[in-house]
């Protein structure tokens, strides 16, 4: 199956106010795709739904070709790993148990995890580089080591794809980066496809395959950072002016102010 | 036969024991009432008359009925609040936080417990454990004297019983004669507590036994138990009598207090509250107290 | 988290239980050593009784037993609401369970439809199901129950029945509300062999169910979107262990009336020592929380032998200096 997810015209509404207003599109395996766009255009209801949490008002949402409403959700579970917004544990916690927590969809009983898991949960935690913290609480780590703590417990559940809601939002620089090179490693090495939604543009544009941009509920652009991203797009939605200068390296848009 | 004049004196013979057969002495009525007898509590609870030896009372007033029924010897165990009479070397039980080791530790043969004194589930789990339980309730004037009367029966004391009953309605009858027969009847306040102030309604012993004493209690027709007045409820029904509780004296009040009639004339007494507040033995000599305070309150308004 | 990770510390519990339950026995108002109370206990059955045998049996047994379970019931309802609300100050009471409990228990006395064994225990589970219902309602909204939201209908259910009860108790005869009254502070003493054995198993059941389920609530512990999207069916066992908590309460409730902070305490402390996972902090907590109360008990037997304390007053002179505390460690 060349496409991952197929969705059909989905609308949506909280509280009788309109959320998404038939938004329709496929996302092909193994590549970065994130879902920008101004605050309360639907890009974690975008999400939500793929993970299959919510249901659309109309619509439909095709995963590896199946419908969605009729996959149980345990099932849609072993193959897809969400990460939601907050995450954070009230009380302590520690790491190993957390990330063994992603397991949950092939566990039983009380779930405790045989050797086989507990190997699996360990690669997770080498791939994301907090293994080293496994023994430790997970509320007394640095938020950025968190979040890779999180990204291994989703990770545990050994997905295809990766849904994971503005993973970066409380990071600071050097983390934001650190995340997103792990996040294309994880789609390089282990051919895993990865959907994000971002807040932060400019960051998500450097290493993101795919630009969705959602506005007021609809996509007003998708492609390619450098093709999808000009001017006229961020003044319309966006609302103030700016202007594109290119990442020398990367090639990529990096959007600044105009003065 | 039985027409001549020698049969006629035979049949008045035979007559005349005949009926001495239907008329008994009252000890040999006594001695048929109780043998094997038995006898029901409140609950309906039967225990058989006998000559109790380990007795134990779970409430004051019970203690003081043994006494007067001349048990004392034969008590194991008095409820820790059994003051008036003089008790020695008798194991104390609460019985209200009762700690029934103690209790089943005691052996008792007999149980006596009121429904004032003691708590429904106490009363439950005492017979779950096997003990002879006799429960009884003093509600009013006639409660108190069946009490004394079915005692008596259980512990082949009646004689005793139906002596201490006699001089009781005895008393009563003295009493009633002192009473002035003059109407309205003086109001009457009995304080129960102070802090909120607390007062015994209308469908309540203590309120009977004001009556009884020649008073009206103030709080006649509320149909609750107790009474928790306003300080203006109070000084609105005028309460030509104060009864204090224990402890309590008349300078904790305030001045508000000063505008009731038995303030102005000093009629503010304190009575044996063992006496007036338990139902048994001496609730006559405390409508005697009532009465007796109430008949030397003072008319006129002392500042 | 492994088995043995579980199995060690109960069984270190379990010991002391069982070791702290052999003294229970010896000691009250005579202190029997135990071979005496063995061959009391062993009498019953085979028809030599000792002088100690109704003692032990009608007294001391059923009372150990009532604090093992009322202990193992309130804890095992704190660890639960502690967890579903993922606050360290989730308790019985606060959630309106008890409230709940002692009204249906009042009324039930005042209606006079206290007749059989179960009537009583029957109606402040009733009492205290019908609580966490309406607080359970009261606190949802779109679909989900919110934490704020479910302490705050708890508060307001719990002072809302509190009053209730207040005021049938001021209108009815004296004796029963004095024979209330004091049950409201927690009365150990007052339960026949037989009367546990009719409440015993329905425990089992639930703290058995409870442990099953604790691997689930615990994912849900730790957040109710990622249970949901791991396919955990959050809402079903939120309600499945809210209605467990309140079963665990209203049986408590019903053998020994109204005990407060050990359902807030025990977890707390089971917390501190072995970690926060749901499925070690349930069990660990229902088996600390009989260990707890039974010290409590036996506390109480020792020290006021003549006026009995009631057990509740020992475990708020505990639990109100730890509360506290939790209060400040949760201010930082």
């Amino acid at each position: 199956m060349k496409n991952m997810y197929q969705l059909h015209n989905i609308r949506m509404s909280y509280n009788g106010t309109p959320v998404l207003k038939g938004v329709s599109l496929r996302v092909g395996k193994g590549a970065m795709l994130s879902f920008v766009g101004p605050n309360g255009a639907g890009k974690s209801t975008i999400l939500k739904l793929m993970a299959g949490l919510i249901k659309p008002d109309s619509g439909k949402i095709l995963f590896s070709g199946k419908d969605i409403a009729h996959l149980p959700s345990k099932e849609l579970a072993r193959k897809v790993g969400y990460l939601p917004q907050v995450n954070q544990p009230v009380f302590p916690y520690n790491c190993f148990d957390y990330v063994m927590i992603g397991r949950t969809p092939f566990l039983k009983g009380l779930m405790l995890g045989g050797d086989s898991d507990r190997e699996i949960v360990r690669k997770a935690m080498e791939e994301t580089d907090c293994i080293r913290f496994s023994d430790k609480d997970i509320n007394k780590i640095s938020v950025g080591e968190r979040q890779c703590v999180f990204i291994a417990r989703a990770l545990a559940a050994e997905p295809d794809v990766l849904l994971l809601d503005e993973p970066a939002a409380a990071l600071d620089l050097e983390h934001s980066v650190s995340l997103y090179r792990l996040l294309a490693r994880l789609m390089d090495r282990k051919g895993i496809t990865i959907v994000v939604v971002s807040h932060h543009l400019n960051i998500t544009s450097q290493f993101a395959d795919r630009i969705v941009m959602l506005d007021d509920g609809e996509i007003v652009a998708d492609g390619a950072p450098e093709k999808v991203l000009n001017e006229d797009l961020l003044v319309k939605v966006y609302g103030s002016s700016f202007q594109l200068i290119t990442n020398p390296e990367m090639k990529r848009p990096i959007i600044v102010p105009r003065k | 036969m039985f027409n001549t004049p020698f049969s006629r004196k035979r049949k008045l013979f035979f007559l005349i024991i005949i009926f001495l057969s239907y008329c008994r002495s009252p000890y040999t009525i006594l001695k048929a009432e109780n043998p094997g007898k038995t006898i029901k509590d409140i609950q309906g609870f039967a225990l058989t008359a006998g000559n109790y030896k380990r007795i134990v009372t779970l409430s004051p007033n019970m203690t003081e009925i043994c006494f007067a029924l001349g048990l004392k010897n034969r008590l194991v165990g008095v409820s820790v609040s059994s003051d008036y009479v003089g008790i020695k070397n008798v194991e104390r039980i609460d019985g209200w936080n009762i700690n029934y080791e103690t209790i089943l530790l005691l052996k008792p043969d007999l149980v006596l417990t009121t429904s004032a004194g003691n708590p429904p589930q106490v009363i439950e789990r005492l017979r779950e454990l096997g003990l002879n339980v006799f429960h009884t309730e003093q509600a009013g004037l006639d409660g108190i004297f069946e009490t004394i009367e079915k005692i008596g029966m259980l512990t082949k004391t009646s004689g005793k019983a139906y002596a201490v009953v006699a001089s009781m309605k005895n008393e009563l009858e003295l009493l009633k004669k002192t009473l002035p027969t003059r109407k309205p009847k003086p109001r009457v306040l009995y304080l129960l507590w102070t802090n909120p102030p607390m007062a015994p309604g209308g469908d309540t012993f203590l309120s009977e036994m004001i009556t009884f004493a020649g008073g009206q209690n103030i709080f006649e027709s509320s149909n609750v138990r107790i009474v928790k007045p306003s300080i203006e409820k109070i000084i609105e029904l005028d309460p030509e009598v104060i009864f204090l509780p224990q402890g309590v004296n008349f300078s904790d009040f305030d001045e508000r207090w000063t505008v009731i009639s038995a303030v102005k004339t000093r009629s503010v007494f304190h009575v044996n509250e063992d006496f007036v507040l338990r139902p048994g033995i001496n609730t006559i000599k405390g409508i005697g107290e009532l009465a007796g305070r109430i008949r030397s309150r003072g008319k006129k308004d002392k500042g | 988290m492994t088995p043995k990770g579980i199995i060690k510390p109960a069984a270190l519990i379990i010991l002391a239980l069982a070791t702290l339950s052999i003294l229970s026995l010896c000691i009250g108002t005579v202190f029997i050593p135990p071979d005496k109370v063995a061959a009391a206990i062993a009498g019953k059955i085979t028809g030599l009784e000792t002088e100690f045998s109704t003692l032990l049996i009608s007294i001391r047994l059923p009372r150990l037993l009532t604090a093992l379970f009322v202990g193992a019931a309130l804890a095992g309802a704190g660890s639960i609401f502690q967890g579903l609300i993922r606050n360290p100050l989730g308790d019985p009471y606060l959630i309106g369970v008890s409230s709940g409990a002692a009204l249906g228990m009042i009324s039930a006395q005042s209606l006079s439809l206290a007749g059989t064994i179960a009537g009583l225990p029957l109606a402040a589970i009733v009492g205290g199901t019908a609580a966490v219902i309406v607080v359970y309602l009261l606190s949802k909204s779109g679909g989900k129950v919110h934490t704020t939201r479910l302490i705050l209908a708890g508060i307001v259910v719990s002072s809302f029945l509190s009053a209730s009860a207040m005021f049938i108790l001021s209108r009815s005869d004296s004796t029963t509300v004095q024979g209330i009254t004091f049950w409201m502070m927690g009365d150990m003493g007052n339960n026949s062999i037989s009367e546990i054995l009719v409440l015993a198993p329905l425990l089992f059941i639930v703290i058995a169910v409870v442990f099953l389920l604790s691997g689930k609530i615990n994912v849900i512990m730790l957040g109710d979107d990622l249970a949901a999207q791991m396919g955990i069916p959050v809402e079903s066992i939120k309600i499945s262990s809210l209605i467990a908590a309140s079963l665990l309460t209203g049986l408590a409730v019903a053998a020994a009336g109204v005990i407060g902070f050990i359902g807030l305490i025990v977890p707390n402390l089971a917390r501190y020592i072995w970690g926060s996972d749901f499925r070690l902090n349930f069990i660990l907590s229902t088996l600390a929380g009989a260990l707890l109360l039974l010290i409590a008990d036996m506390i109480v037997r020792v020290v006021s032998p003549v006026s009995e304390i009631p057990v509740g007053v020992i475990t708020a002179l505990i639990g109100a200096p730890f509360f506290i505390n939790l209060l400040i460690k949760a201010r930082d």
